[in-house]
C-alpha cells in the first residue's frame, strides 16, 4: 500500500477537494477518507496541507464552513461547495481534462 | 470576480479581529480529525490508546499545521505590522519626554504647513460648494469684484446693456447671470423691538436667474427667480445669506416674509440661502442679495442700469452640454467685443481696440467662482507655503537628531536582537514604524494646531475693516495633505537614524561596551551624521532668516518711503453727500462749510478737498488735449486727473515746484485753471516752463496752468505701471459734480486721536450724514495686508527655525561633549587648561554654524527670487538684511555650545577617570 502512493502536482489539492466536496457536505477527515478511498489509495493526502488548503478555498468563498452534527452525537466541522465553488470546479476539472489530455498527447508520440 | 475580492476581505477581517476564536476553532476541528483516525484505527483492530498514538503519528505536527492554516488566512503581514506598533508604542510609552518633545515639535511643524496649505486650499483651490461647479465659466476678470467704473466701456467687468448682449447671443451656456456691488446701502430691518438703526450690510444686485444657474436652493423660503427680473411683476424682494440670517436676525424663520428698508425702499424677505452656500465670491461675505431690476429704485441718483458708460458686473454662465471652454472662450469674447464696439464711438472706441490688443477679454473656468483676494493674495501664500516647507525641513533635521542619539542609547538593543537572529530589514521596519507612530502623533497635533494657525493667518491677512472670510474647515484635500507630510516626514526622519542604527558590527558593539578613554571610534560615524544634520539646519534657517531680513526691510521702506505727501500728519473724511442729499451748489456749499468747521478744530492745520482723495480707492482718469503737442498715439494723452480744493498741496505737505497752488478765488466761476506734476510737464512740456499753458480735457474747453507739483503716489505705494503717473489738477468746483468728496485734513501730533473730534465737528452740521473718518497711514496699511502677512508670518517662522537649529545645535554638541568626557578629563589631568577645553568645544561649534551658512546664504540668495515681487526699495543683495541673518546665526551657534563648553572646563579629571 505504501509503495503504490503518488505524490499531488501543484495545485490539484484544491481540485480533489472541490470534486469531492460536490457530492455532499463533509468534514476535513471524510474529505481524505474519501479521496484516498475513491483513488484506490492512490492519492494520500497530506493532512498538514488538507487544513490550510480549506481555509484558503474558503477565504476564497469556494466553499463555506458550518459546525454540524456528526455520527453519535458529536459535532463537526462541514464543508460545503459554494455556488462559486461550483463554476470554480467545472473550470479547474476542464483545464485539468485538457492538459492531461495535451500530455497524453505529447508522450503519446512516437 | 468582485464576489471573491468580497469573500477575501471579509474573511480577512474576521480572521484579523476574531483571531482567538477562529484559533480555538481550528484546535477543535484539527482534534476531531484526529479523533475521527484513531476511531478508525479501533475499527481496524488497534488497541485504544495504541490507535489514538498512532493516529497523532499520522497526522504529523500539530502546531506547525495550525501555523500553516493560520498562514493560510492572509493575515500574518498584518499582523506583524500590529506586532510592531505594539511594541513601538510601548517602546514609546517608556520614553515619555523623548516622545513628547518629538510629537510637539513635529505637530508645531506639520501644524504650520497645514494651517498654510488650509488657506491655500480655501483660496485658491477648492471649488464652489454648488452641483458641478467645474461646468461654470466666468466672463471678464474674476479678481474684480467690488469695482465700478463710469466712463469709457470696460470689459474687466461690464455694463448691464453687455450683460443683456451676451444672455441673448450666446450659444455656449444654459445660462449666464450678472452680478454687481450695491455700494455701502442703508439698511433697517423691520423686526419686533427694532431700534430703526442703520446698518451697511453687504448686498449684491444679481439677475434673477443666478441661483438657477449656480443650482443653489433656498433653505427657508424661495431664491430669487427669473421672473424677479421682471420690475412689472410682485414686490421688491431680497434673499438672505445663511450667515447674515443667523447672525442678524438669529435664524428667525418668522422673519421671512417681513420687510428690510434699503435705501429708503422696502423689499420683502422672500429666502434665506443654505448654509453651504457663502456665495460666489470666494473669501468675501454677502449677506443678501436683491433683483438687478430694482437697482433704480435702490440707487436713484446715480443709477447705472440704465446707463452703457457705468462698468460694474461680473458675469458667471454654465456651459450647455458639449460646449467646450475654449468654444465658449471665442465665442464669449467676440461677443461682448461686438456689443462694446457697436456702442463705443470715438476716443473710447480707439482706447477700447487699444486695450484689447494689450489685454484679450477673459473667459475662465469658473469652478473656484469670483475673489479679490486671489490675486493678491495668491503668491504671498505661495511664498509662505515655501517658507513652511523649509520649517517642516528644519524640524525633520532636528527630529532625526534627536532620534540619532536615541539610536545611539539603543544600540545595545539592536545589537542583541540582532545576535538573536532578528533580520536587519525587520529592525529598520521596526524602528520605522517607531518613526510613524510619532509622525501620526505630529500629524493629529498638527490639524489640532492648524486650526487655530489658519484662523491666525486670515486675522494677520485682514484688517478690521476688511476681514477676510474664508471656509478654513478641514476638507478632504487638506486631510490627505496632512497625510502625506505626515508620512514623508516620518521617512524624513526616521529613515536614516534607522539604517544608521541597525548597521552595528555586533563584535565590536559588544566589546565596545566598555568605554574606553579617548572615546569610542565606532560612535564617530553618529557624530558626523549629526553634526551633518546641525549644518543643514543652520542653513535652511539662513534662507528664511535672510527671506525674513529682507522683507522686514521692505515693509519698513513701504511705511517710511516717501509718498509725496505727508502721510503720517493726515486724516481724510469720505462723505457720501449724493446719498444724504446734497447735489450741485449745495455739495459745493458743504464742502466749504466742512472745510470751515473741521478747520476750527484745535489740532487741525490745514484742511482742503479732494474728489478721489488718498487712498481711498477713487480714481478717474481722462484724455487731454494739449496745444503745441503732437502725440505719437492717443495713449499718450491719458492722464489721471482729481479735483482739489483751495490750497491742497500746501495741506497735504506736497511741494509745489513752480507756480502756485489753488487758493480760494478759484471758484466754479473764475477763470478755469490748472496744476500739473513734474512727470506731466516733462511729458508734454519738455525744455519748456508750463506755466501759463494751456491743458485741458478733449474736446472741454482748456485750463491754464497756474502751478507744477512734485509726483505723488496717492493709490499705492508700489509704482503701478498700469497706471499713468501723469496727473492733472483741477479746482473741484470746476469739474462736473460727484456722489462725494473727500476733506483732507492736516493735523499736529497722532492722527488716530484726532478721529473723533474731527467726526462730532462733522455732526454739528448734519446729524444724518454718511461719511467715513480715517487716518490716511492706515488706509496705507491696508493697501499692503499682503506685505504684512508675509514678512510676519516669514518672521515667526525665521524665529522657529532659528530655535529649532539652536536646539538642534545644543543637541549634538552636548551629546559629543558627554561622549568626550574620559577624553577632557584626561587632557585636564596631563595639565591643560579648562578654558583651552571649551574653547575648542566653542570653536567646533561654531564651526558647524559657519559650514552652515557658507551653504544657507547662497541658496538664501537665490531663494530671494521668489519675494523679488514683495520686495520693496531693497535689492536681493542688501548687506543689512544679510549681516543680520549671519550675526544671528553666528550668535545662536556660540550661545548654543557655550553650555556644553562651559560643562566641559568644569570636568574633574577623577570624576572623568572614575566614570569609565
Amino acid at each position: 500500500m505504501e509503495d503504490a502512493k503518488l505524490d499531488l502536482p501543484q495545485g490539484t489539492l484544491d481540485l480533489l477537494i472541490l470534486k469531492a466536496l460536490s457530492l455532499e457536505p463533509m468534514h476535513g477527515w471524510a474529505i481524505s477518507q474519501r479521496i484516498q478511498q475513491v483513488s484506490r489509495d492512490m492519492l494520500q493526502i497530506p493532512q498538514g496541507s488538507l487544513y490550510p488548503a480549506l481555509h484558503r478555498l474558503e477565504r476564497r468563498g469556494w466553499i463555506k464552513a458550518e459546525w454540524g452534527a456528526s455520527d453519535n452525537n458529536r459535532k463537526a466541522k462541514y464543508y460545503e461547495l459554494t455556488r462559486a465553488g461550483r463554476n470554480r470546479l467545472s473550470a479547474e476539472a476542464g483545464d485539468w481534462a485538457r492538459l492531461t489530455a495535451a500530455v497524453s498527447l505529447v508522450l503519446d508520440m512516437d | 470576480m468582485l464576489r471573491e475580492l468580497l469573500s477575501d476581505v471579509t474573511y480577512r477581517l474576521r480572521a484579523l479581529f476574531r483571531r482567538d476564536a477562529m484559533d480555538a476553532d481550528l484546535d477543535a476541528e484539527l482534534r476531531d480529525h484526529i479523533q475521527r483516525q484513531a476511531e478508525e484505527f479501533e475499527r481496524r483492530g488497534m488497541p485504544r490508546d495504541q490507535a489514538l498514538r498512532q493516529a497523532r503519528l499520522v497526522f504529523g505536527g500539530f502546531e506547525s499545521t495550525k501555523d500553516a492554516t493560520r498562514d493560510s488566512r492572509g493575515t500574518v503581514l498584518i499582523e506583524s505590522i500590529l506586532q510592531d506598533l505594539r511594541y513601538a508604542l510601548r517602546i514609546l510609552a517608556r520614553q515619555p519626554s523623548f516622545s513628547l518633545v518629538v510629537v510637539l515639535i513635529l505637530g508645531l511643524g506639520i501644524g504650520a504647513n497645514v494651517a498654510t496649505f488650509t488657506v491655500l486650499n480655501a483660496l485658491l483651490l477648492r471649488p464652489l460648494p454648488v452641483p458641478h461647479p467645474e461646468q461654470l465659466v466666468t466672463i471678464g476678470d474674476p479678481d474684480s469684484v467690488d469695482s465700478s467704473w463710469h466712463g469709457s466701456p470696460e470689459y474687466k467687468y461690464v455694463s448691464y446693456q453687455v450683460y443683456q448682449d451676451v444672455r441673448a447671443r450666446n450659444h455656449v451656456l444654459t445660462g449666464v447671470y450678472a452680478s454687481g456691488q450695491l455700494n455701502s446701502p442703508d439698511v433697517v430691518v423691520r423686526e419686533p423691538g427694532s431700534t430703526g438703526a442703520i446698518e451697511h450690510p453687504a448686498l449684491r444686485a444679481v439677475s434673477g436667474n443666478f441661483f438657477d444657474v449656480l443650482g443653489v436652493s433656498a433653505a427657508a423660503g424661495r431664491t430669487l427667480m427669473p421672473e424677479d427680473d421682471d420690475m412689472g411683476v410682485g414686490a421688491p424682494v431680497i434673499v438672505l445669506s445663511n450667515g447674515y440670517w443667523q447672525r442678524r436676525l438669529g435664524g428667525d424663520r418668522s422673519m421671512l416674509g417681513r420687510e428690510m428698508v434699503v435705501n429708503g425702499v422696502a423689499l420683502t424677505i422672500i429666502g434665506v440661502t443654505p448654509a453651504s452656500f457663502p456665495g460666489d465670491i470666494v473669501g468675501m461675505t454677502v449677506d443678501g442679495w436683491v433683483p438687478l431690476a430694482i437697482e433704480p429704485i435702490l440707487q436713484p441718483k446715480s443709477t447705472p442700469l440704465d446707463d452703457r458708460s457705468w462698468s460694474w458686473l461680473q458675469m458667471m454662465g454654465r456651459l450647455a452640454p458639449g460646449a467646450s471652454l475654449s468654444r465658449a472662450r471665442t465665442e464669449l469674447a467676440a461677443i461682448v467685443a461686438d456689443s462694446i464696439r457697436q456702442h463705443a464711438t470715438g476716443d473710447n472706441l480707439t482706447d477700447f481696440e487699444h486695450d484689447l490688443r494689450e489685454e484679450p477679454i477673459q473667459v475662465d473656468s469658473g469652478v473656484r467662482g469670483f475673489s479679490k483676494h486671489r490675486e493678491a493674495f495668491g503668491p504671498a501664500l505661495t511664498i509662505l507655503m515655501a517658507a513652511v516647507a523649509l520649517v517642516v525641513l528644519i524640524v525633520c533635521a532636528n527630529v532625526a537628531n534627536l532620534m540619532l542619539v536615541r539610536g545611539v542609547v539603543r544600540g545595545r538593543e539592536m545589537t542583541v536582537r540582532m545576535t538573536l537572529g532578528a533580520g536587519r530589514a525587520r529592525l529598520v521596519r521596526q524602528l520605522l514604524t517607531e518613526s510613524l507612530v510619532l509622525a501620526a502623533g505630529g500629524g493629529l497635533l498638527g490639524l489640532v494646531v492648524a486650526r487655530t494657525g489658519s484662523r491666525l493667518l486670515l486675522a494677520i491677512a485682514g484688517t478690521g475693516s476688511r476681514p477676510i472670510l474664508l471656509d478654513v474647515s478641514v476638507d478632504l484635500r487638506v486631510l490627505v495633505f496632512t497625510a502625506a507630510i505626515t508620512l514623508l516626514a516620518a521617512l524624513l526622519f526616521g529613515l536614516a537614524p534607522a539604517a544608521r542604527a541597525t548597521r552595528v558590527d555586533i563584535a565590536t558593539t559588544l566589546r565596545a561596551q566598555g568605554r574606553s578613554l579617548v572615546g569610542a571610534r565606532t560612535q564617530l560615524g553618529r557624530f558626523a551624521a549629526g553634526k551633518a544634520l546641525v549644518v543643514v539646519q543652520v542653513a535652511l534657517s539662513a534662507v528664511l532668516l535672510i527671506g525674513a531680513g529682507l522683507l522686514m526691510r521692505s515693509l519698513q521702506r513701504i511705511f517710511t518711503t516717501d509718498l509725496g505727501f505727508d502721510r503720517d500728519r493726515l486724516i481724510v473724511v469720505d462723505v457720501a453727500s449724493q446719498r444724504s442729499g446734497y447735489e450741485g451748489a449745495r455739495r459745493l456749499a458743504l464742502m466749504r462749510d466742512l472745510t470751515e468747521r473741521v478747520r476750527g478744530v484745535p489740532s487741525v492745520t490745514a484742511v482742503s478737498a479732494t474728489m478721489h482723495g488718498l487712498f481711498s480707492g477713487g480714481w478717474g482718469s481722462m484724455h487731454v488735449d494739449v496745444p503745441g503737442f503732437t502725440p505719437a498715439s492717443l495713449s499718450e494723452m491719458q492722464v489721471g486727473y482729481d479735483g482739489v480744493g483751495p490750497d491742497f498741496f500746501h495741506t497735504i505737505g506736497t511741494r509745489v515746484l513752480a507756480g502756485r497752488d489753488f487758493d480760494t478765488h478759484d471758484t466754479e466761476s473764475s477763470a478755469r485753471v490748472a496744476i500739473i506734476n513734474e512727470t506731466t510737464a516733462r511729458a508734454y512740456f519738455p525744455g519748456v516752463d508750463p506755466i501759463g499753458r494751456a491743458i485741458g480735457e478733449r474736446g472741454d474747453k482748456p485750463s491754464t496752468i497756474v502751478g507744477v507739483v512734485a509726483d505723488v503716489r496717492d493709490r499705492s505705494v508700489r509704482a503701478d505701471p498700469a497706471d499713468s503717473t501723469r496727473r492733472v489738477y483741477f479746482p473741484i468746483a470746476q469739474l462736473k459734480s460727484t456722489p462725494g468728496f473727500v476733506l483732507a485734513v492736516h493735523v499736529r501730533g497722532d492722527p488716530a486721536a484726532e478721529v473723533h473730534a474731527i467726526e462730532d465737528v462733522v455732526l454739528t452740521r448734519d446729524r444724518n450724514l454718511a461719511f467715513e473718518t480715517t487716518p490716511v497711514k492706515d488706509l496705507v496699511r491696508d493697501s499692503v495686508t499682503e506685505d504684512r502677512l508675509t514678512t510676519n508670518v516669514v518672521a515667526v517662522f525665521g524665529v522657529v527655525a532659528l530655535l529649532l537649529a539652536a536646539i538642534g545645535l545644543y543637541g549634538v554638541t552636548s551629546y559629543a561633549t558627554s561622549q568626550r568626557t574620559g577624553e577632557f578629563g584626561l587632557r585636564i589631568a596631563l595639565g591643560a587648561e579648562p578654558g583651552s577645553v571649551s574653547r575648542m568645544i566653542l570653536r567646533e561649534g561654531t564651526a558647524l554654524a559657519l559650514l552652515g551658512l557658507a551653504a544657507g546664504v547662497p541658496a538664501g540668495l537665490l531663494a530671494t527670487r521668489l519675494i523679488r515681487r514683495q520686495m520693496f526699495g531693497v535689492g536681493p543683495l542688501d548687506p543689512p538684511s544679510l549681516a543680520l541673518a549671519v550675526l544671528v546665526l553666528a550668535a545662536m551657534a556660540i550661545a548654543a555650545s557655550y553650555l556644553p563648553a562651559r560643562r566641559a572646563a568644569r570636568i574633574a579629571p577623577i570624576d572623568a577617570l572614575r566614570m569609565e
